[in-house]
């Protein structure tokens, strides 16, 4: 018997604002627990809720990177139950009018619909402790986003995919930090089978998948299970279950039995805000570049290789750097190439920012072939990580150069000291050139362009052989 | 009292003590400074922090705010103390005076009658001689209702005009922050001193403040009044009629243009059920956060939800839980199409019907009450009677957020009985011109119980 699996996410991201969603309580993720409260946090009576603008705004940025409707009209609901971790007795969110709505992501060519994007008010951190729990507040009323897909994923491999990617754009846009094991992006699972894929089966849920490999594990399992239960005639109940990471299997939570009434209301305290067409485009076209939007940017504009697209897009950090140097030049495959090897590699070695300032950089690049050669400009980079100036590194190099004096007199003696290259280059062997341009060099301590010398020793080379024909004559 | 009453301290300390003996008005003592230029009372639902707030319900027992609520730091500004705070209905669902979590509130004109409610304690102090103003709320007619009741001038502004901030809400579309004094000259200036926009609350209006006081003009030439007939007609008390019918011919004499306002009674029949569908839920749904757990009631049980269960089954009276259970009802999914959302589209229409007469007119007038205050033997107190428009009236301004006042118009059984006066929104200053006139014509500027 064929089985369909669906499977649908409701993904909750933590937004990185200073303040919370509706009130002016900063957030700090090391703060010491309940530190970090205003009265409405805790729902103290006749406390009120204002809205929090950032987070609309980085709200906005997940709707159009995921392709949503976006909806003009800002309004916010009340949804009503009791629990200790809710201390208004009811959670502010977007239940009438989310923020986007009808969207797509598309995962292994595969369009996964999104149902809505909203934002909504995080709920205080309950600490399970032995014979006790704890609450603490400073939680309470963070800013987050809820992303639901429809029940349209059909693979585990495609979930993980498309959490995967998730994460990667909620970083991207630097809307959060994205890490799931801090708990800032957290994910609940619908899944169920059915014989007939247009049925959908009966849906049971798993809460509190906290990495992705968790979520394949837990996926597979719960599969598995059910289709235990399945073969053996056994009925799949409506339920929660939540992921044990040390027995690797899904646990029974609670059932599912009744659906729970929300009594979902308009918040009266929040009247409707239109925001107009103009501030959101202002809004959208100031939000930082997903990676896909990177990469096209990178092969289409900078006509960077694939390969070296990729590779520059393998650290975040690395292509911030790449886009903010690329400001200041125009030399695209040689900043990559800077950036992919000696910085990269720097950075692997060494904690802490970088101290080059990306103009500083661009700076360098800019003279690679007209002041310094390549392999010096990499010398005086490594030198500016290790936080020498780099306009001083370059100055000096520069008056290291030999005056022209001192020039001719190396000339010469690169000559002098070869006359068979001398000889080949004249019979028509080009390579030979190089070979002088090397000796000259050598014999300068890497202390000359090279390109100078080359031009230098190919005039010499000339008069060499005129003053020759000279005397012949 | 009146604002530019001279002040004798210990005088007024004493009248403080020995008025609260004999109307129970008074919730809890505030730390009043001696020196300030004049002293309020201020509803039990509004914060000043450190000082008891129990909104007349048990489950606020030993709650003390740590902020204060926009409107007190407002009248600090200006030189007030904050002296007490006063006595109410349960939570602001009430208008009797007599569901306040501990004695009921006596009216100072006849100590068997009720205040009315909810601002019972505020319009109580004020009509008694105590202070020259005194804070309340109006949700559904909480300030204009023990206003009539006890001869004081009661005023509810525009919705939005003042900040709800650190005002216990009860229906947060409609809650409206007012007051009580004893003449229209200290209603002006304390409108001036309260409203402006306020960050904190974005309810609160954007509109620019008034210069009420100086303003006032009471040249009745040539005004616009309403009489609503529609409320009138239900008036049969002949004290009242005369009362009435004496002062329109005065308004008339003196130049004001009469208009006869009626509106159709489908939209006024539906003003009561209405209010109580939305105020029912939205106060449900406010009530939420009293769940036992952080302040105020807190008893410990063997689990979470049974202490919540514990707290929220004694903390509330059976008149709240009933108010919340008829809430709940009405935002089921399944109800809320017929009830909820029902009740919030017949409000716009109420209110378009309401608002289209109001904007022709200065002011519309018509009594505020069909009765003087009830006697407390007397009194249904299950609440849930549908009102006839000759009360629920009142109501219309807290649908259509309008701004609306009563002032003292007569007497009956030695016992005082308030005419309404409301103009559409934002135009208290037409609403307080007319009121003087209307004052000047009844002499009753300083109206109050003179203290034992």
């Amino acid at each position: 018997m064929d089985l369909y699996l669906h499977i649908g996410l409701e993904i909750h991201c933590e937004l990185k604002t200073n303040t919370k969603m509706f009130s002016s309580s900063p957030i700090d993720y090391q703060a010491s627990p309940n530190t970090l409260v205003q009265p409405f946090d805790v729902a103290f009576p006749g406390t009120l809720p204002t809205i929090n603008q950032r987070a609309v705004e980085l709200a906005l940025r997940a709707c159009d990177v995921l392709n949503c409707t976006i909806d003009s009209n800002l309004r916010f609901d009340r949804k009503h139950y009791f629990y200790p971790d809710l201390p208004k007795g009811y959670q502010i969110t977007q239940a009438f009018h989310p923020l986007g709505k009808d969207g797509f992501l598309t995962i292994n060519s595969q369009k996964i619909l999104i149902e809505r994007v909203h934002l909504e008010e995080d709920t205080a951190k309950l600490v399970h402790r032995d014979g006790y729990t704890s609450i603490d507040f400073n939680r309470c009323g963070i800013p987050l986003i809820e992303i639901v897909t429809r029940p349209v994923i059909t693979s585990v491999e495609d979930a993980c995919a498309f959490m995967a990617e998730i994460l990667r754009l909620v970083t991207y846009l630097e809307i959060s930090e994205g890490k799931m094991e801090k708990g800032q992006v957290r994910c609940d699972v619908n899944l169920s089978l059915s014989e007939n894929p247009s049925d959908l089966g009966t849906k049971v849920e798993i809460k509190n998948l906290n990495s992705i490999s968790h979520m394949r594990a837990a996926l597979c399992y719960e599969v598995d299970r059910q289709k235990e239960r399945i073969a053996h005639q056994h009925s799949i109940e409506s339920q929660t279950r939540r992921y044990d990471e040390k027995e690797k299997k899904t646990v029974f939570l609670r059932a599912k039995n009744r659906k729970v009434d929300y009594r979902y209301m308009p918040d009266p305290n929040l009247p409707c805000v239109r925001l107009s067409r103009e501030w959101i485009q202002e809004v959208l076209s100031k939000r930082p570049r997903t990676y896909q939007e990177r990469f096209q940017q990178l092969t289409d504009k900078h006509r960077l290789s694939n390969r070296l697209a990729y590779d520059l897009l393998k650290q975040k950090e690395i292509n911030d750097l790449y886009f903010e140097i690329v400001k200041y030049t125009r030399h695209f495959s040689v900043a990559a190439n800077l950036l992919c090897a000696d910085i990269r590699t720097w950075l692997k070695n060494h904690s802490g920012p970088i101290l080059v300032k990306p103009e500083d950089i661009a700076f360098l690049i800019n003279e690679i072939d007209l002041t310094i050669p390549y392999a010096k400009a990499r010398g005086i980079l490594k030198a500016g990580l290790e936080g020498k100036s780099i306009q001083k590194e370059w100055k000096a190099y520069q008056n290291l150069q030999l005056s022209s004096q001192d020039m001719d007199r190396l000339i010469q003696q690169t000559l002098a000291q070869n006359p068979k290259s001398v000889h080949d280059y004249l019979q028509g062997k080009d390579r030979a050139l190089a070979y002088l341009v090397g000796q000259c060099m050598r014999l300068s301590k890497g202390n000359v362009d090279p390109q100078r010398a080359k031009d230098l020793l190919r005039r010499g080379i000339r008069n060499l052989e005129r003053s020759t024909m000279d005397e012949e004559e | 009292m009146r604002f530019k009453d001279s002040i004798d301290f210990q005088e007024l300390t004493r009248k403080w003590h020995t008025a609260d003996e004999k109307i129970h008005a008074v919730a809890s003592w505030c730390d009043w400074k001696e020196d300030s230029s004049f002293y309020v009372a201020v509803k039990d639902n509004i914060s000043v922090a450190g000082t008891l707030m129990q909104a007349g319900s048990h489950i606020l027992e030993g709650y003390r705010p740590v902020y204060d609520a926009t409107v007190i730091s407002q009248l600090r500004k200006h030189g007030a103390s904050v002296f007490c705070k006063s006595k109410m209905d349960e939570l602001g669902m009430g208008d009797t005076g007599l569901n306040t979590g501990g004695t009921p509130i006596l009216n100072p004109y006849d100590l068997s009658r009720i205040t009315g409610g909810s601002s019972g304690g505020s319009a109580a102090l004020v009509a008694n001689g105590c202070c020259p103003l005194a804070i309340g709320t109006d949700t559904g007619d909480s300030i204009r209702q023990p206003a009539s009741y006890t001869g004081t001038i009661g005023v509810k502004p525009t919705y939005g005009r003042i900040s709800r901030y650190g005002v216990l809400p009860y229906a947060n579309s409609m809650d409206t922050v007012g007051f009580f004094t004893t003449c229209i000259e200290d209603a002006a200036y304390a409108l001036e001193i309260l409203e402006g926009r306020d960050p904190k609350d974005m309810t609160s209006s954007a509109m620019l403040p008034g210069h009420y006081k100086r303003s006032l003009d009471s040249n009745l030439a040539g005004k616009k009044i309403g009489i609503f007939r529609s409320v009138m007609d239900t008036i049969k008390n002949p004290v009242f009629q005369k009362s009435f019918e004496d002062l329109i011919h005065h308004l008339e004499k003196k130049g004001a243009h009469l208009i006869w306002v009626d509106l159709d009674s489908k939209w006024l029949d539906l003003v009561d059920p209405v209010y109580k569908t939305i105020a029912n839920a939205e106060a449900c749904s406010n009530h939420a956060c009293l769940d036992g757990l952080r302040y105020g009631l807190q008893p410990i049980e063997n689990t979470v939800e049974e202490s919540i269960k514990h707290a929220r089954t004694t903390g509330f009276s059976s008149l709240v839980k009933k108010r919340f259970i008829y809430g709940a009802y009405s935002l089921y999914e399944e109800n809320q199409k017929d009830l909820f959302e029902k009740a919030q589209r017949i409000r716009r229409q109420i209110v378009q019907e309401y608002r289209a007469a109001l904007e022709d007119l200065d002011v519309l007038l018509a009594l505020s009450t069909p009765d003087i205050a009830p006697e407390i033997a007397e009194m249904d107190r299950s609440g849930m009677q549908i009102e006839s428009i000759s009360i629920s009236h009142l109501k219309l301004d807290n649908l259509a957020g309008t701004p609306s006042l009563s002032l003292p118009l007569g007497f009956k059984q030695g016992c005082p009985f308030g005419l309404c006066v409301r103009s559409d929104r934002f135009q208290e200053q037409k609403m307080f011109d007319i009121a003087k006139a209307i004052e000047e014509y009844t002499g009753f500027a300083g109206l109050c119980v003179e203290a034992i």
